[in-house]
């Protein structure tokens, strides 16, 4: 059971970093970024590159994929959401669907379709408390709450902060306050760049690393935002643990290839009993 | 009557692909003074105002501020060059502590924290409702009390000139005479200001100009006592009493 309650963490924490990411840009450009998928197989395979072809260190590589993801994500901005920054969410939600695309295939097209793995040594796994715990995991742990305490820095602690959580609440209050909008949008897309790239890897080292691999992400993710309530992004880190756990709960009952579904369920019932999520109230108005 | 420090000329706003709501307005506001716009729902005054500090872009005319032209500066951009806003509604991120929303108010306009703490203190003298409160959530505020903080917002950054959307809408007796003896203690201190009122009598009393705004366009500018012993305030209102031209003013 407990090592149940270990595995679901560790693949909360995965969840979570994209959660965080989806859930910042949500705030700020108002739309869900369907691309975060691919963001995140996008990143891993960056790192691949470095850390494989070139052979760099993981943790160097990984830092290096965040950095190309993060500028991904800027040039993207600047190509397809920028013009079209005054449209509806839906349509900027089916223009990320079409970056998710994109994103995917420019992907299979540098480094093919093949399953790859990290140059990482094999290691047997620890024995903890009865559990078996293997260095992945440890790193999975150590990295996402290292990355969920620097957000929680920048956006509690710092001016970029501030500003952002002034656009997601009022755009018209923030710029009358002097804060530029274009950059809030584009520190926002560098941050959940780098939020995606770092799990990329940790998903990569988790797994395997192919072109699906974000694929799979992205309705846990979905859900994650939504439990924690949309826009929310502190509250997205505890949706994530909770589909985590969740997810691993269910192999207790149900065959592993329905773990998707959990994910999907638990969206649908959120939507229904809790449209603002676990801690969401429906928002003062004036 | 003193230089003015905003002239607005022919001056064409809207929303969205709509039509101009302000058509072709034209009035200043003279440096040092408490001007007053007045006008029926739905006017266009709050339209009016959006488009001066920069959150809607006009379609035509210009905006002088000290002697610049800031037609076409986005909001960030009027803010610096010192203009003041407090928007009718959502006037402060709920969401953030009073301290929050008031370190944030200065920090982006000018550019630092230096001086931050003197501009809270200037601001906790006008307004000592709001003194260790700081931890407050904003969003918990009373309407008066939300008032008063996004009031002491747009003063944190000292702008000199301040734009205020109905200050004294919603409020109760008490904060209605408390609201305008906060703008006349602004004012004192040497910001220029231009109000929108429907509290029109109480709003007078400390306005030196008024300017009558019907159907997005200016029927008339003078002086506030002027308006107030104007035999028809109604026909003013509907535009069909004969007074004195904007540019006569
Ligand atoms: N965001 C908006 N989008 C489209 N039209 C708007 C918007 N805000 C206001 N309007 C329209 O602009 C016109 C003028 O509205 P505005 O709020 O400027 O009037 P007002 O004089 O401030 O009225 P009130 O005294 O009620 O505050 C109205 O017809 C209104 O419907
Ligand atoms: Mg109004």
């Amino acid at each position: 059971m407990l090592q149940i309650l270990l595995n679901g963490v560790v693949s909360g924490l995965l969840v979570a970093l994209p959660a965080i990411a989806l859930s910042l840009t949500y705030g700020v450009l108002n739309f869900p970024n369907f691309a975060i998928g691919s963001m995140i197989t996008m990143g891993a395979y960056i790192a691949l590159f470095f850390n494989v072809d070139i052979g760099v260190p993981l943790l160097l590589a990984a830092g290096l994929g965040a950095a190309g993801l993060a500028t991904v994500a800027l040039v993207t901005d600047r190509l397809v959401y920028k013009p079209l920054r005054n449209s509806d969410h839906v349509t900027l939600l089916v223009a990320s669907m079409g970056v998710y695309f994109v994103l995917e295939n420019v992907v299979r097209f540098l480094w093919g379709s093949d399953i790859r793995g990290y140059d990482i040594a094999v290691a047997r796994p620890h024995r903890w408390m009865g559990m078996r715990v293997n260095n992945e995991q440890i790193t999975i742990v150590i990295v996402a709450l290292l990355a969920m305490v620097a957000v929680w820095f920048i956006l509690m602690r710092t001016p970029l902060g501030r500003a952002m959580r002034a656009v997601s609440d009022n755009p018209d209050l923030a710029g009358v306050r002097g804060i530029n909008r274009n950059y809030v949008i584009a520190a926002v897309w560098a941050i959940s760049g780098v939020l995606a790239g770092f799990a990329g890897v940790l998903v990569g080292m988790d797994g395997v690393v192919d072109p699906l691999m974000g694929w799979n992400y992205i309705l846990p993710v979905f859900a994650a935002v939504i439990l924690g309530g949309i826009g929310n992004p502190l509250g997205a880190v505890v949706g994530a643990l909770l589909i985590g756990v969740a997810e691993e709960l269910s192999t207790l009952i149900l065959p592993t290839t329905y773990r998707q579904a959990v994910a999907f369920l638990i969206i649908v019932f959120v939507l229904l009993l809790r449209p603002h999520g676990l801690f969401g109230k429906a928002r003062i108005s004036r | 009557m003193s230089d003015p420090i905003l002239t607005v000329d022919a001056l064409r706003a809207g929303y969205g692909s709509g039509g101009d709501i302000i058509k072709g307005a034209g009035f200043s506001v003279s440096e040092g003074a408490i001007s007053t716009i007045v006008g029926p729902n739905g006017a266009g005054k709050s339209t009016l105002i959006k488009s001066l500090v920069g959150l809607l872009t006009p379609r035509s005319g210009t905006i002088t501020l000290n002697e610049a032209d800031v037609t076409r500066l986005n909001a960030p951009a009027k803010a610096r060059a010192g203009l003041g806003y407090v928007p009718q509604e959502h006037n402060v991120f709920r969401n953030m502590s009073i301290g929050e929303n008031m370190t944030l108010a200065y920090e982006f306009i000018a550019k630092g924290t230096k001086g931050l703490k003197a501009a809270r203190e200037r601001v906790f003298d006008i307004f000592p409702d709001l003194v260790h409160r700081e931890a407050d959530m904003a969003g918990n505020l009373s309407g008066g009390q939300r008032q008063m903080l996004a009031f002491g917002c747009a003063l944190m950054p000292g702008p000199s000139l301040l734009l205020l959307d109905e200050p004294s809408a919603g409020l109760s007796p008490k904060y209605v005479a408390e609201m305008f003896q906060a703008v006349k203690s602004v004012n004192d201190a040497g910001v220029s200001i231009l109000m929108i009122e429907q509290n029109v009598k109480e709003a007078m009393v400390i306005s030196e100009t008024a300017i009558v705004l019907v159907s997005g366009q200016v029927r008339a500018q003078m002086p506030a006592p002027e308006f107030l012993n104007h035999p028809d305030i109604h026909a003013l209102y509907m535009g069909t009493a004969d007074v004195t031209a904007p540019e006569t003013v």
